[in-house]
């Protein structure tokens, strides 16, 4: 089992005890969700998560809690772990596209309906990696990982109000794009 | 604004996976490594780090022993605002051959990206003068394994028009400890009711092999478990941008 929970000591000299098992259980999904929203990709989503995770583990003497929620501390490595992937990637001359080879395709007799939704994710993930970086990390912590717009601006260091808006914005160009796209 | 149409990627893990992964998390804690006893023989730049420093402590602990060399050490180590200083007029040198050896190269990043790869939430100076703009693309970060000793460590720079810069950096180790300074260089300052600070007034002039106090200015402080090393020309400045990190 892994230490359910550890003694931590805050730089204030208060202990204080951390649940890391129940961190795992709680944060692993949004931190793969995130990585799903980011890459496209569930092969490296599962890759990423796990590398972050491992990395975290390793660490974990060293958070406090006084500084970071446990979320936004994983979410600090899990964007790290991005960073270094994504410049792997740009390192092969690889550009990121959706792999959708892994989804499950139904079995049940409403085949048509499972396939267009197929389609359907396939085609926004094409529109998130179009997105510039920035708001393609935005866009998987909202709506991927389902962080708030404050946790978001404690990690992009900018302001909650800039998360806002930014979002606001890229949300609206999404939504035309898929609506044009329905259109079709 | 319907954004409902975003949220359809998210999905649960594979359920092997995250059983999986839990247990490899769960089989890697950290436990005692059998090895770590073997590292001080070890070959690596660092385990020859902390060789040295073990030799260097059994042979003061030796020569404590002797009551003229203890009354003697005691004045050349001293401690000021909790950080360890050797005082001492003479040059250190700077032939160590294995130099080029611990050369430690650091990751250049944006601030932003810079203080997400630093495992710990830092609180930057608030309060640096407008005349000072910050080096925004050009943040040291040394992080990771391949930082070995240095890791884990921030460093940001200001500049102005005249080229004079203000340094920060930021570190969850004293890798200074125990620099050798001149005697009568370092100055205590109280930040504030709970936090001291060291000043050190100049730096060893490595051409003329002198401590020369108009090389540099440094103020040092700790916060938590980070070392803050701040660099500039001005005493009260410094003072007042260290101020502004524990407000």
């Amino acid at each position: 089992m892994i230490t359910e929970t550890e003694i931590t000591q805050t730089r204030t000299g208060m202990v204080q005890t951390v649940d890391w098992e129940a961190i795992y259980f709680s944060e692993m999904p949004r931190v793969y969700n995130f990585f799903i929203y980011r890459t496209g990709d569930r092969e490296s989503a599962q890759d990423l998560t796990a590398t972050t995770f491992e990395r975290a583990w390793r660490k974990r003497s060293r958070y406090r809690s006084i500084l970071a929620s446990p979320a936004t501390w994983l979410f600090a490595i899990a964007k790290n772990v991005l960073r270094e992937h994504l410049r792997k990637v740009r390192l092969n001359h690889k550009k990121l596209e959706p792999d959708l080879s892994s989804d499950d395709l139904p079995s049940t007799i409403d085949l048509e309906n499972s396939i267009q939704q197929h389609q359907e994710k396939e085609r926004l993930r094409r529109l998130l990696l179009d997105l510039p970086e920035r708001e393609q990390d935005l866009i998987a912590m909202k709506y991927g990982a389902g962080l708030t717009n404050r946790e978001i601006a404690r990690l992009t260091r900018l302001s909650e109000t800039n998360v806002g808006s930014i979002l606001h914005r890229t949300v609206k160009g999404l939504r035309s794009k898929w609506e044009i796209d329905h259109g079709r | 604004m319907d954004d409902k149409f975003l949220s359809q990627l998210r999905e649960l893990p594979d359920a092997e996976f995250a059983n999986c992964l839990y247990q490899r998390l769960d089989q890697n804690q950290p436990r005692p490594d059998p090895r770590r006893g073997m590292a001080l023989l070890g070959s690596t730049p660092r385990a020859r780090v902390i060789r040295l420093a073990a030799v260097f402590v059994i042979c003061l602990l030796a020569l404590m022993a002797f009551s003229p060399v203890r009354a003697f050490v005691a004045n050349l180590i001293i401690e000021v605002a909790g950080q360890s200083f050797e005082l001492s007029d003479n040059y250190p040198g700077d032939d160590d051959p294995s130099a080029e050896e611990y050369t430690i190269y650091p990751q250049i990043m944006s601030l932003d990206e810079a203080l997400a790869a630093f495992p710990y939430a830092v609180k930057l100076p608030t309060n640096i003068p407008a005349v000072y703009s910050l080096h925004e693309n050009s943040v040291r970060v040394y992080v990771g394994e391949e930082a070995e000793a240095f890791a884990d460590t921030i460093e940001i720079e200001w500049g102005r028009s005249d080229n004079s810069l203000i340094t920060l950096s930021i570190s969850d180790h004293q890798w200074s400890e125990g620099e050798i300074v001149a005697p009568d260089s370092l100055e205590e300052i109280q930040l504030d009711e709970n936090h001291a600070a060291v000043l050190i007034r100049g730096g060893w002039d490595y051409d003329h092999k002198v401590w020369n106090e108009n090389i540099a200015l440094r103020l040092r402080w700790s916060v938590g478990d980070l070392t803050y090393d701040l660099m500039g020309v001005d005493r009260e400045q410094l003072i007042e941008i260290a101020f502004s990190t524990l407000e």
